[in-house]
């Protein structure tokens, strides 16, 4: 038995952060300029109802409608997000309850970033192919505008907020859906992180003095911190070798991959990593440009524009790597939809 | 890479004036640089060296010949390690 995606889908909530609306509020920062740093010229932004299971559900119906499938016959959920609803319960079992899917179905959520999606089709690939599961529905959601700071105007450039629903199940045909390669480097964890929140940011926040309000979430220990240049640097060192290891394990060459989709991290980060690799352009998909970086949402998102866009078919090789938080990374290869 | 390209470079990367920089200058990126000129100088460097500078590399400098003398030092580094 082998696993493979039989359909991605995608939400984004209405409510939209534009550089226009960036440059009112930071004068010194042109449109142009945010637009050739980060290649993002509006981002989705929940509402502040509006929770990680919402756009999980949102994106979810979306796939169940577009694909037919019973909601009765999926038997697993896997929920990645960074920003759950509660600290309990688990986010995944409030949309099983919402989905309406069977009380048979295996739930949980799991905490990773930007190469949550990776990691999330290795455990949906051991589900399936160990007998545990026959289709699972993984959902990736975030809502990371609610951990930035208003006055924190390089982080507030380049996140969104999104969900995406992907399909796995049993097929029975060749491999769809791997190898994998991973990588954790915890020494970074300090460089992206939301330092309040968890049982030591309570302790945290208790003994903070007074609020710096620098603008960059690590005074107040209440918010999203990213060292960009660290983050940049980690990627730099970091992807290049993953990509060169995802070929070596799936015994493929570069020029065997259809479409490489990385984490859309930011358009200017992207174009460096993917001259660095020597990836050429017309198999490189960066779509961001109207959502943000979405986190662990953002390669099932473009996944979904790339196939829009004629540019993924049916039995195409792509290759997947996500890097960021954590450290952590992992990249995949998939034969899409066969 | 020449000192006069790498100084015209940092000024293109972090939105200084054209020939504004003799190479004299302290620097500190914390002041001088905002985010995104600092990752847009780490890449400047990742191209035209092929390693990346580390931000403890950055703290280092105190002026933009000593950048410059650091770049040069690594740029050997690399290349001794390439061949």
């Amino acid at each position: 038995m082998t696993a493979t995606i039989a359909e991605v889908d995608y939400h984004c909530p209405e409510s939209r952060l534009t550089n226009e609306d960036l440059v009112k509020e930071f004068p010194d920062w042109t449109i142009d300029k945010i637009n050739a740093k980060t290649g993002i010229q509006s981002r989705c932004i929940a509402r502040p109802s509006e929770c990680s299971s919402d756009l999980a559900v949102a994106a979810a119906q979306k796939l169940i409608a577009r694909t037919g499938c019973d909601p009765q016959s999926i038997d697993f959920v896997l929920l990645c997000t960074q920003s759950p609803d509660y600290f309990l319960p688990t986010t995944a079992c409030l949309v099983q309850e919402r989905l309406g899917l069977p009380t048979t179905c295996g739930a949980l959520d799991f905490n990773l970033g930007c190469s949550g999606y990776v990691y999330g089709l290795g455990l949906a690939k051991g589900l399936i192919e160990t007998g545990q599961a026959r289709r699972v529905l993984f959902l990736t959601a975030e809502t990371y505008s609610k951990f930035i700071e208003h006055d924190d105007r390089s982080v507030r450039t380049i996140f969104g907020d999104a969900a995406a629903a992907t399909l796995i199940e049993a097929g029975t045909g060749q491999e769809a859906i791997g190898p994998f390669v991973y990588g954790t480097d915890g020494s970074g964890a300090e460089n992206l992180i939301v330092k309040s929140g968890g049982m030591r940011g309570q302790v945290a926040v208790e003994h903070a003095t007074v609020s710096n309000g620098n603008g960059n979430g690590h005074g107040k220990k209440i918010k999203l911190y990213m060292n960009g240049p660290e983050i940049f640097t980690f990627t730099l060192q970091s992807v290049p070798q993953c990509v060169s290891r995802l070929l070596d394990v799936g015994k493929v060459r570069a020029e065997d991959i259809d479409l490489f989709v990385f984490h859309q991290a930011n358009k200017f980060m992207l174009e460096h990593l993917r001259k660095k690799i020597g990836i050429p352009d017309d198999r490189f998909f960066v779509g961001m440009e109207n959502i943000g970086n979405t986190v662990s949402a953002s390669i099932p998102i473009a996944l979904r524009q790339a196939e829009d866009a004629g540019k993924l078919t049916k039995g195409q090789l792509v290759a997947l790597v996500g890097f960021g938080v954590g450290y952590s990374w992992g990249a995949t290869l998939v034969r899409w939809k066969v | 890479m020449t000192k006069d390209y790498f100084l015209r470079s940092v000024e293109s990367i972090a939105n200084l004036g054209t020939n504004s920089l003799t190479g004299r200058e302290s620097f500190d990126y914390t002041q001088d640089w905002d985010s995104m000129a600092i990752v847009g100088f780490l890449a400047f460097v990742d191209k035209e060296i092929g390693t990346a500078v580390t931000i403890r590399d950055l703290k280092a400098c105190r002026s933009y010949d000593e950048l410059y003398q650091h770049l040069e030092t690594l740029r050997g580094k690399t290349l001794r390690k390439a061949s």
